[in-house]
């Protein structure tokens, strides 16, 4: 029964957009005009035209198929990493804010081991110790970020055992793990969910990025930063093919923070009032 | 559970500080050696000036006792043989809070509350219905079929007051215990849910324990009562007799105070 407030238009436009990328994402292969891994020498840097729009890369390879496919792979890697990190962040953190004590101790400074690294340097090492590889660029990408989640799960958790109602059902013989499902976790969600909304931009970075230095997905699959990858050798005469997938991975970075944003806004009223909007 | 008595035993609650010279901490005493005994039927009223340790030693009793404190002694009887407190609650003690509107999860309807509180006793389907309807007729819910279905925003205070000792009914435990249950509420409301009450501890047998500090209500309702002071319980017996002759001095206080604000002898 929440009021209904408008959306501006901006976001309007951001969910429009992030929408599209989605349905990509999920009909990829049924849109492409072409087989994004069909090699055509032929028709090498063919400039756009109607049977290939935004023209083809070095090999003859259709490029707008090859954006649309790699809307799979991307957002599928962020996808991924998105659930292992929720999963992980609410197990750890809901344990650790609902025991407390030693156990939630240990794990916070295990937290800590995690978050004193920066994020990038930590993947790079984690795709150091497993491999390369989609498989473990999202293991690594997920096992760099989850402590943050797990210490907002944790603070959210903490601040909403505090509450008479927790008390009332702790008084009335509920068991904490009703109490957990029942009146913890219906206050965690939300900001959570906003949160990986808003880390959906900055997880696509982050799998586009492994990938353009060759750790992530290997060529030939079609993968946004592989691509940018591909083209960089022919960046002074062909700029346009840096220029696409480039391109793809701004516009869904900004269409999915924008839509965070308003998540963010629609969900947790307090951070908004706190930012003084 | 058709227990008869529930003895809380020499309760002490402590917090503590680090010590002023030296390494380590020393306890603090909240609560020192509070005894109270509950019998199903009876209506005991807890009284004393705030702060005096009420809310920690019920705290005590039912094993929730907050963050920074710890329990430093002290043992549940029911019908004379030790209890977990914590396999007590919902099921031979039920509790209502001083603040209805903070009490209720603001997602949660009524009904969900219900089967929570019904789920404690495996109550679930067709006969946690009929245990949820029997019980919010008792507390004069029953006339709407709506109210269930209401969550906490669209009620007052007086009708979450209800439902919460709709809920505490719900669990069939013999004994209750309420802390402040009227201090939330208008006169209106405060009578209503004071005869509701001592109703229901008339028709029930239940074994009330009150927690006030305004003596107009252990008037009302109190078979006995024990007055607390800096964590002490420093006189207990029959309301009776404490309101006729009353011997410790935070006694004589609390009636004196009472007095003077309404003007009539309690």
């Amino acid at each position: 029964m929440r009021p209904a407030v408008p959306a501006s238009p901006p976001v309007v436009l951001a969910g429009l957009l992030a929408a599209v990328f989605l349905l990509l994402a999920l009909l990829g292969p049924m849109l492409a005009p072409h087989d994004p891994l069909a090699v055509d020498l032929a028709h090498r840097f063919a400039p756009a035209s109607l049977p290939h729009p935004l023209g083809t890369d070095h090999l003859g390879r259709d490029i707008l198929s090859r954006l649309v496919a790699g809307a799979r792979t991307t957002l599928g890697a962020v996808l991924a990493v998105l659930t292992l990190v929720v999963a992980l962040g609410l197990a750890v953190g809901g344990l650790a804010g609902m025991l407390g004590g030693r156990i939630d101790t240990a794990l916070m400074r295990l937290c800590d081991v995690f978050l004193t690294v920066p994020t990038f340097v930590l993947a790079l090492f984690m795709i150091g110790a497993l491999g390369t590889g989609l498989a473990n660029v999202v293991a690594a990408i997920a096992l760099s970020h989850w402590a943050w989640y797990a210490r907002i799960v944790r603070g959210l958790v903490l601040e909403l055992k505090t509450r008479d109602y927790v008390l009332a059902a702790r008084i009335a013989g509920a068991p904490r793990r009703a109490i957990f499902s029942e009146h913890i976790l219906p206050g965690v969600v939300p900001p959570l969910a906003a949160l990986a909304t808003l880390d959906i931009g900055h997880m696509a970075l982050h799998v586009a990025g492994l990938s353009f230095l060759g750790l992530g997905v290997q060529p030939p699959t079609p993968e946004w930063g592989v691509m940018i990858n591909d083209a960089r050798a022919f960046f002074w005469t062909r700029p346009l093919l840096v220029v696409w997938p480039g391109l793809a991975i701004a516009l869904a970075v900004l269409a999915f923070n924008r839509l965070g944003d308003a998540l963010r806004d629609r969900l947790d009223p307090a951070l908004t009032a706190e930012r003084g909007l | 559970m058709s227990a008869r008595t529930l003895r809380a035993e020499g309760l002490s609650v402590e917090t503590w500080r680090e010590t002023r010279r030296g390494p380590g901490r020393e306890a603090v005493p909240l609560v020192r050696e509070a005894s109270l005994d509950l019998v199903t039927g009876e209506v005991l009223a807890l009284v004393g000036a705030s702060g005096s340790g009420k809310s920690l030693a019920c705290a005590a009793l039912l094993g929730v006792l907050p963050p920074g404190t710890r329990q430093g002694g002290g043992r549940i009887l029911l019908d004379g043989i030790e209890a977990d407190p914590a396999a007590l609650r919902g099921r031979a003690v039920a509790t209502v809070l001083q603040a209805p509107r903070t009490a209720f999860n603001p997602l949660r309807t009524l009904a969900d509350h219900a089967a929570e509180t019904l789920a404690v006793a495996d109550l679930r389907g067709a006969a946690a219905r009929a245990a949820t309807a029997e019980a919010f007729a008792a507390v004069g819910l029953g006339d709407d079929s709506r109210i269930p279905g209401l969550y906490p925003f669209q009620m007052s205070g007086g009708m979450l007051q209800r439902a919460m000792i709709a809920l505490a009914l719900m669990s069939a435990a013999p004994f209750l215990v309420a802390d402040e249950p009227t201090t939330d509420l208008d006169l209106v409301a405060q009578k209503r849910i004071l005869d509701l009450l001592a109703g229901l501890v008339r028709a029930r047998g239940l074994g009330l324990l009150i927690v006030t500090h305004d003596l107009g209500v252990v008037a009302r309702l109190a078979d006995r009562m024990a007055v607390m002071e800096a964590g002490r319980i420093v006189e207990a017996g029959p309301a009776a007799r404490l309101f006729a002759a009353p011997a410790a001095p935070a006694t004589r206080a609390l009636l004196a105070a009472h007095r003077a604000l309404h003007g009539e002898p309690a």
